[in-house]
């Protein structure tokens, strides 16, 4: 079968550049996403002695924060923000409900320390009955989208509790709930020495 | 159906009727939503809480709540569009079976059917390229009919159909 | 160019499936099957990362070496069915690779999580799935090499007409549904094309060998393992899609809670919940068993008894439900267990799945068809000087 020289030489080339451009780019493309998705998982939790990044949090109706229904994160530098998630379907969250509220009534004087309770994953509903049971006065509200979650924990369970020091930078994580008052109090009581 | 039956379907009904006795006679409130109506919305959302199970079969309490949410929305008259919406804003777009069309999502939906044609178009260059690559090829061989001509003629026979599906199949023997 | 093919689908074939344990095991996906903790998830990653840049640059190397004599004349020929049947197959692996990978992307670059689920792969597959049950009917009818659509045409006439027939005879019966009318059609196009092939390759054998119509069916599909039983293979696929068509169209459901005596209807039957049993069994289970009868048109068709058991040392429940099944539809009957269930009142659901057990007779004509076509020939071993 006789075929003409170039033709031949046609079929023999190799991959086109533009096609092996490409396949390299996805196939790289798809290893870094597999890394970047990797170290992700490993580390699902904010780190200590990072920056918190700034996120607001709307308050149920009941409460209010200087008189607006919203609170800021960055509005709050120069005070201890003590972030609780927690969710009404929870047990251990119920087991330290009581507890936060003791702990938070012993600084709201000093207007150092403000206690907030991001309601995670929750119906409102059930959610406001929780509330009044156990009486919580700091600032409550649901977290809307999960995106206050995120950015302390990618896999957030409850009840876990972040502390937050004056310059916004994370200090103490508790995953599960606290045992009691005195547990609270001498872990805030460091961080508000440490001015 | 049996009398007793209905009688039975008859005091339950009451008995939910009475329980819906708005506070506020203005109001008009609709009949209970049916576990039918709620799963109708439930199975179209995730739950938030657990990993890629569908509400209408989830088994936690969570679950139960939000099912019941969606019963009391129901009930109040809320669309499903706003319920879903609802549970969006809530818990996040995790909770719907498919992203919603905004930001980077439309990407979803646009990858496969583009990846799918660039196929069918690289398949046909590649089909032009073999054809006129079998045809050159052909063109040097001493043949005196045109490619793609009728096959009948090249096989030689001009007989019955029968015929000709037994030289194929003795064709097709050969080759295995 | 089939051998390009053949090392591409192996390196796909290889690649995928340890791409898929990774995902799952390395707790990039969060899965209670995720080894998250241990160093499994990096050193899994260098492999992966080593095997396919591997794969892919000697593949690249080696590609034009791998080129064979290429006789395709015609766009209708049996090697431009395979190309399209094969481009077929990578679009639904790009929908699902896509569907698995894009929550992935999306938690990375938006910090949003998504759920890509089943309507967008019913979508985006359905359609995929259609055109090769279409090619599973026009493809064994062309011919290696040369095939105009003129012998095409002449070789699907036959087995088109009662095909046209049947959308036209179910929609009388009342279907009207489109999905269901074009999937059933190219059911029985295919059904019909098989026949067709076998049909005539006998009558063949039997004008030429003068045999009678058993025999002849028997030495055709001996000497001809790989065709006909490919042909037996197709046609389970599509008995396995007639169980799925049903399941996916007609599938009806319904959840009820419902006193002793009362009962739940739904496509035609009723289910009457006569009692509740709860006690304990031998293998540390705690049983809830409920006692339903199912009648349809005022006939009793049987009891079923759905339950839950409790295991008690591990504190975890098991669902089994009450299930009746016919060729002509699935009822299925789970006690929930996540309702309040008591003595007096009991929530139930079920599920109607009409044709869904054809699924498993596809299953089963699939596996019959594999080893025809795959069952060790004397013959050809003869010829290889094997015997």
């Amino acid at each position: 079968m006789s075929q003409e020289p170039n033709n031949a030489a046609a079929l023999k080339r190799g991959v086109p550049l533009w096609a092996q451009v490409i396949v390299w780019i996805s196939l790289l493309g798809l290893l870094g996403l597999l890394a970047a998705g990797l170290l992700n998982a490993k580390n699902p939790i904010l780190a200590v002695g990072s920056s918190v990044p700034d996120f607001t949090l709307n308050l149920f109706s009941d409460y209010e924060y200087n008189n607006v229904p919203e609170v800021k994160l960055s509005d709050l530098s120069g005070k201890v923000v003590v972030v609780n998630f927690w969710a009404s379907w929870c047990q251990p969250c119920a087991s330290e409900a009581a507890d936060m509220e003791s702990a938070w009534r012993s600084y709201s004087g000093t207007g150092q320390v403000i206690f907030l309770g991001v309601d995670y994953v929750d119906t409102e509903s059930i959610a406001r009955e929780y509330l009044t049971d156990f009486n919580l006065s700091y600032p409550n509200g649901p977290d809307m989208g999960g995106r206050i979650s995120q950015i302390f924990n990618r896999n957030m369970g409850v009840p876990e509790t972040y502390i937050i020091d004056q310059q916004g930078v994370l200090r103490f994580i508790r995953i599960g709930p606290f045992r009691s008052v005195a547990e609270i109090q001498a872990i805030i009581d460091p961080i508000l020495a440490r001015r | 159906m049996k009398t007793k039956n209905i009688v039975l379907l008859i005091f339950y009904f009451l008995l939910l009727a009475a329980a819906f006795v708005p506070a506020d006679a203005a109001s008009a409130q609709q009949p209970t939503p049916s576990d039918d109506e709620v799963n109708a919305i439930a199975r179209q959302l995730y739950c938030p809480v657990c990993e890629n199970i569908p509400l209408d079969v989830c088994p936690t309490t969570a679950c139960h709540q939000w099912r019941e949410l969606i019963q009391q929305m129901l009930a109040e008259g809320k669309s499903e569009a706003e319920i879903k919406q609802y549970f969006v804003d809530y818990y996040g777009a995790r909770v719907l079976s498919e992203p919603p069309v905004t930001g980077i999502n439309w990407l979803v939906y646009i990858v496969p059917p583009v990846a799918f044609l660039a196929g069918v178009y690289l398949l046909f260059r590649a089909f032009q390229a073999w054809k006129r690559q079998a045809k050159e090829s052909e063109m040097g061989v001493d043949h005196p009919d045109s490619p793609g001509s009728n096959p009948e003629s090249s096989e030689g026979f001009r007989s019955a159909e029968d015929d000709k599906y037994v030289a194929r199949l003795e064709e097709e023997l050969k080759k295995r | 160019m089939f051998k390009q093919w053949n090392m591409l689908l192996v390196i796909l074939t290889y690649a995928l499936v340890v791409f898929g344990t990774f995902l799952t095991r390395s707790g990039v996906f969060s899965s209670v099957h995720a080894f998250s903790q241990s160093a499994i998830g990096p050193m899994f990653f260098a492999f992966i990362g080593i095997t396919f840049i591997a794969s892919v640059a000697l593949l690249i190397y080696r590609w034009k070496d791998l080129r064979a004599e290429v006789e395709m004349t015609s766009f209708f020929s049996r090697e431009a069915f395979f190309l399209l049947n094969n481009l077929l197959f990578m679009g639904v692996l790009i929908v699902c690779f896509w569907g698995v990978v894009f929550p992935l992307i999306s938690e990375l670059v938006t910090g949003q999580k998504v759920t890509v689920g089943p309507p967008f792969y019913q979508r985006a597959n359905g359609p995929l799935f259609g055109a090769l049950m279409a090619l599973m009917g026009i493809a064994p009818l062309s011919a290696w090499g040369r095939s105009t659509y003129k012998t095409l045409g002449r070789a699907l006439w036959k087995p088109s007409i009662p095909s046209v027939i049947v959308p036209v005879v179910l929609a009388i019966l009342g279907i009207r549904n489109w999905i269901a009318l074009v999937g059933f059609t190219l059911v029985a196009f295919v059904i019909f094309v098989t026949i067709h092939e076998f049909w005539r390759g006998v009558r063949t054998r039997q004008k030429k060998a003068n045999e009678n119509f058993l025999v002849a069916l028997r030495q055709l599909t001996g000497r001809n393992r790989r065709r006909y039983g490919g042909y037996l293979i197709h046609l389970s696929m599509v008995v396995m899609a007639i169980g799925i068509l049903g399941i996916e169209v007609y599938q009806t459901t319904t959840q009820k809670t419902l006193a002793v005596g009362e009962d739940i209807q739904i496509a035609g039957y009723t289910i009457r919940y006569n009692s509740l049993a709860q006690y304990p069994s031998t293998e540390g289970r705690f049983v809830t068993r409920a006692s339903m009868s199912v009648f349809r048109d005022e006939k009793f068709l049987g009891n079923l008894y759905p339950r839950y058991d409790y295991y008690t040392t591990s504190g975890q429940t098991m669902t089994v439900a009450g299930v009746r099944s016919t060729l002509a539809d699935d009822l299925y009957v789970v006690l929930v267990n996540w309702e309040k269930v008591s003595l007096s009142q009991a929530p139930f659901k079920v599920y109607h799945n009409p044709l869904i057990n054809w699924l498993w007779v596809g299953s089963l004509m699939f596996i019959f068809g594999f080893l025809v076509a795959t069952w060790p020939d004397r013959e050809e071993e003869k010829q290889q000087g094997k015997i």
